[in-house]
């Protein structure tokens, strides 16, 4: 996945068929870390367990509006455009937060998966075949972040 | 007793002074990138990659950084929003 150009309103993708089929994946697995994981402190402050449920409240109205935003997204007219072997995808900017959270719950909640590792494996053929899928949906969602992170950095062109 | 109402402005700076502070804190990992973090910071306080990169850096090499002291309904929205980002963020009591 390449930027090919960017303006003032849009960004302009280039992938491959794996990166497509990737990015789908990625994205129709959100979201994938757990509800119970959002804590208010870190102590567990028994004072502040209403405020606590509060915001658990206010991050599944998230994932439930960002769940079904995701379905009409991928599917939205004009989205994906053919480039000869591969595909145009256009991504306008005022997307570009909500796309990063949805990437990065991907990436934290493979990684709650994995057991929360101190230190991430650079040889994930040693994981139990159950943890291979929970690696590559943590690297993928990482590598569709950082190109869209960049992206959202660059000068617009012309 | 004053003859007065006071203004909204002073209302609200007397509460302020009486609510305990706040602290936004955000806590290292090591799953998130550390230019996402800086990125993450500029979006909900609105600072400058200077500072943003500071208070990054921070939680990098110290394990947390103190992002801002205020009051409980604030600091909550800040939490709140970084939680959105999936960031480690929690509040804890200004003691």
């Amino acid at each position: 996945m390449k930027l090919q150009s960017a303006s003032t309103r849009r960004l302009v993708f280039r992938l491959n068929d794996a990166e497509r089929d990737w990015l789908v994946e990625v994205l129709s697995r959100y979201p994938v870390v757990p509800e119970s994981h959002a804590t208010l402190t870190r102590q567990g402050d028994a004072s502040l367990r209403e405020h606590e449920q509060l915001l658990r409240d206010s991050l599944t109205e998230q994932r439930h509006t960002l769940r079904a935003r995701i379905k009409v997204w991928l599917a939205a007219p004009g989205r994906w455009l053919s480039a000869g072997r591969g595909h145009r995808l256009i991504v306008p900017r005022e997307d570009g937060e909500w796309l990063l959270q949805v990437f990065n719950d991907v990436r934290v909640g493979s990684w709650l998966r994995l057991g929360a590792p101190e230190e991430l494996t650079r040889d994930p053929g040693s994981l139990p075949v159950g943890q291979q899928m929970d690696f590559a949906l943590m690297e993928l969602s990482g590598v569709f972040q950082m190109v869209l992170l960049q992206a959202l950095d660059e000068e617009s062109g012309p | 007793m004053p003859t007065v109402m006071p203004d909204l402005d002073e209302q609200t700076r007397n509460r302020d002074t009486l609510e305990p502070g706040y602290r936004v804190v955000c806590w290292n990992d090591p799953v998130n990138f550390m230019v996402y973090v800086t990125h993450v910071f500029q979006r909900v306080f609105g600072w400058s990659r200077q500072k943003a990169e500071h208070h990054m850096r921070q939680v990098h090499e110290q394990g947390r950084s103190v992002l801002t002291r205020e009051s409980l309904e604030r600091a909550e929205f800040y939490v709140h929003q970084l939680q959105q980002y999936h960031l480690h963020a929690t509040l804890e009591r200004d003691e």
